[in-house]
């Protein structure tokens, strides 16, 4: 059970997907208008992540090497429209939210990644763990760029008022939000932000010779992802010879 | 044709596939570091978008919303069908350029193998449904967004080349300046919305 | 050659166990994603008819030919979904119509008519524009503009034209005509149909 744990720890803080491997950008910036929506995509991904992370777990044996990927691509993919079904049937209001980027989870990076680099190598209890962890780690990323987003944006986080605005027709003081920040660029720009204050917290604690820590995983995580996990060959060398 | 050209402005500048609908990031920013390689991963995705585009409106069409089989009703294996289109797809292009057109597979051929996890490919099949576009609408649509794909990373390269001589503080060095450029480069895109 | 077609069954298998079970759960899931969107249209029409009671509405076929000729007199992209009518009360109509030129994509939208033409009250089924901007026609601000009005056509008042004038959202003229244009098209279904 201690490994579970471990796997839960290692991808909320140690590998988290958003801050620390850089995976998933597409919904990570496209959904987080709002927190309420963060943690509902990061819900959904750790739902399939943990389901594909299960039954590969299950099928590492059966699955042939040379045709892995569009096996988990299938399996995946399979996931991502039961998600979709069921949030259409039972949480219309989030489905309509997400929108497009509800089918796009099939192409987000960290489920490939996790069930090319653990889920295919360990057990079951493990890899769902793995998932769990993960998803969570996904779903935190994306509250916290929702939240800064949202309190910039309209001065509102998860739906509460939090500062009053201001109301020019009846004069009255107050915050004027600023629009930017739940429009496109905002999302480059509070990623940015809180990717640097991350560096800083990196580069501080490394000072302090706590941890050694390689300042160049930030940024190529994205990069290698997709050279190893997901981009590699589709059909692997040897099948597309003859 | 009026249409035709509204649908290609838009999906290419107003609605820009990285900067407005966040599709396609990860190449964005992990092959965006020399114009050279972007412009070489530009075209690979104008390339595949456009054929991919083609093929998913057609199966679209014909299969899995053809009321003579099933009724329609298949609609719903479509993310399915249409990530395994393209995974085949992209393989069966490199396969292709590889045997037959060697030049443009040496120029292209390091890219390909990573489109299949570029969501832009499987947004744009994904948007041509939703929007009920034809097939040529559909693959309008396709090259307009490819193009606007690949105008925004070879942008994006040029400025990430001068960055380089620029001295940038301590944590924002690596991503978090890129983002900030892609941040500006959205506003800029905004410009635009006043074209359609 | 051996190797690839066991490669080949077992991928296949894989696929097919897969298409199988999602086309399980598409049937299990096909009752309440229905009922979701029966909810969501019966508490529309309960919102742009107020006074009327659950029982008073009745749901009737489109009429195709009327519905062409509303959208193809005011040039919109635009159609006509479902068309309700309300008896006791105020009686009157209520017709759900999307436009499909949004910024974001399809504006479903349903309007409610009473029987002198009069707008009595809009709902918002579905709408995906920008956060912040598009997304602000779901603000009663900018949509009660269109209610308890009595005319034929609204316009969005910086296109100038005949008819009632909406203020557009800043920043979103797009999502403004597209909201003006769906409901545009349920007063001219209306107009023809009855």
């Amino acid at each position: 059970m201690n490994k579970c744990t471990e796997r839960v720890f290692n991808g909320l803080v140690k590998e988290n997907p958003t801050f620390v491997l850089m995976l998933g950008m597409c919904p990570t910036l496209a959904v987080t208008t709002s927190a309420i929506n963060g943690v509902g995509m990061g819900l959904s991904t750790t739902v399939v992540l943990v389901l594909s992370n299960m039954l590969i777990a299950m099928l590492r044996k059966i699955i042939p090497d040379s045709v892995r990927v569009p096996a988990f691509i299938v399996v995946v993919a399979s996931f991502v429209t039961i998600v979709q079904f069921l949030l259409e049937g039972f949480v219309p209001s989030l489905y309509d939210a997400l929108g497009i980027y509800i089918p796009l989870i099939v192409v987000n990076c960290i489920i490939l990644g996790r069930a090319e680099s653990y889920a295919s190598k360990n057990p079951v209890l493990p890899s769902i763990f793995d998932g769990i962890g993960m998803g969570l780690g996904f779903t935190v990323g994306l509250a916290a760029i929702g939240v800064v987003r949202e309190i910039i944006g309209s001065g509102k986080a998860f739906g509460f008022q939090l500062i009053p605005l201001a109301d020019s027709a009846t004069g009255k003081a107050g915050y004027v939000p600023v629009t930017i920040f739940i429009l496109a660029p905002g999302a480059f720009l509070v990623l940015a932000g809180l990717t640097a204050l991350q560096n800083k917290i990196k580069r501080n604690a490394a000072k302090k010779g706590r941890k050694e820590v390689e300042a160049a995983t930030c940024g190529e995580g994205c990069a290698s992802c997709t050279n190893g996990a997901c981009g590699g060959k589709v059909f692997p060398a040897g099948n597309e010879k003859e | 044709m009026r249409e035709l050209l509204i649908i290609a402005i838009g999906s290419a500048l107003v609605n820009n596939v990285v900067l407005s609908q966040f599709l396609g990031i990860c190449p964005f920013i992990g092959v965006s570091k020399k114009v050279e390689t972007a412009a070489g991963m530009g075209g690979a995705v104008v390339f595949v978008i456009t054929i991919a585009s083609f093929v998913t409106s057609l199966i679209y069409k014909f299969i899995l919303s053809n009321k003579a089989i099933m009724g329609g009703k298949l609609v719903y294996l479509q993310t399915i069908v249409f990530i395994l289109v393209i995974a085949c797809l992209v393989q069966f292009v490199e396969m292709f350029l590889k045997k037959s057109v060697p030049s443009l597979y040496r120029a292209l051929g390091v890219y390909l193998p990573l489109i299949t996890t570029n969501c832009a490919v499987l947004g744009v099949a994904l948007t041509n449904v939703q929007k009920e576009y034809s097939v040529l609408q559909g693959v309008i649509n396709g090259v307009g967004t490819a193009l606007g794909f690949a105008l925004a990373i070879v942008i994006m390269a040029g400025i990430r080349e001068k960055i380089e001589y620029n001295d940038v503080s301590e944590s924002f060095q690596g991503t978090p300046i890129v983002l900030i450029t892609a941040s500006l480069m959205a506003i800029a895109f905004f410009g635009f919305s006043g074209l359609i | 050659m051996n190797k690839i077609v066991k490669n080949a069954i077992i991928l296949t298998l894989i696929t097919l166990v897969s298409g199988v079970g999602l086309g399980f759960v598409y049937e299990i899931t096909k009752e309440p994603i229905a009922q979701a969107q029966d909810a969501a249209k019966k508490e529309a029409w309960q919102e742009v008819f107020p006074e009327a009671s659950s029982s008073d509405f009745e749901e009737i076929d489109v009429d195709a030919k009327a519905a062409e000729k509303a959208i193809k007199d005011l040039g919109v992209k635009a159609e006509i979904d479902e068309v309700c009518e309300v008896k006791g009360g105020e009686a009157g109509y209520i017709v759900t119509a999307t436009d499909k030129e949004g910024y974001g994509g399809d504006i479903k939208i349903t309007v409610g008519i009473t029987s002198d033409g009069t707008v009595s009250g809009i709902s918002i089924l579905s709408i995906s524009e920008t956060a912040g901007l598009g997304m602000k026609a779901t603000e009663p601000v900018f949509y009660e503009q269109y209610e308890g009005k009595q005319t034929d056509r609204f316009v969005v008042s910086k296109d100038g034209g005949d008819g009632e004038p909406i203020d557009a959202l800043s920043g979103a003229t797009i999502t403004s005509r597209a909201v003006t244009g769906a409901v545009n098209a349920a007063l001219g279904y209306y107009q023809n149909a009855f």
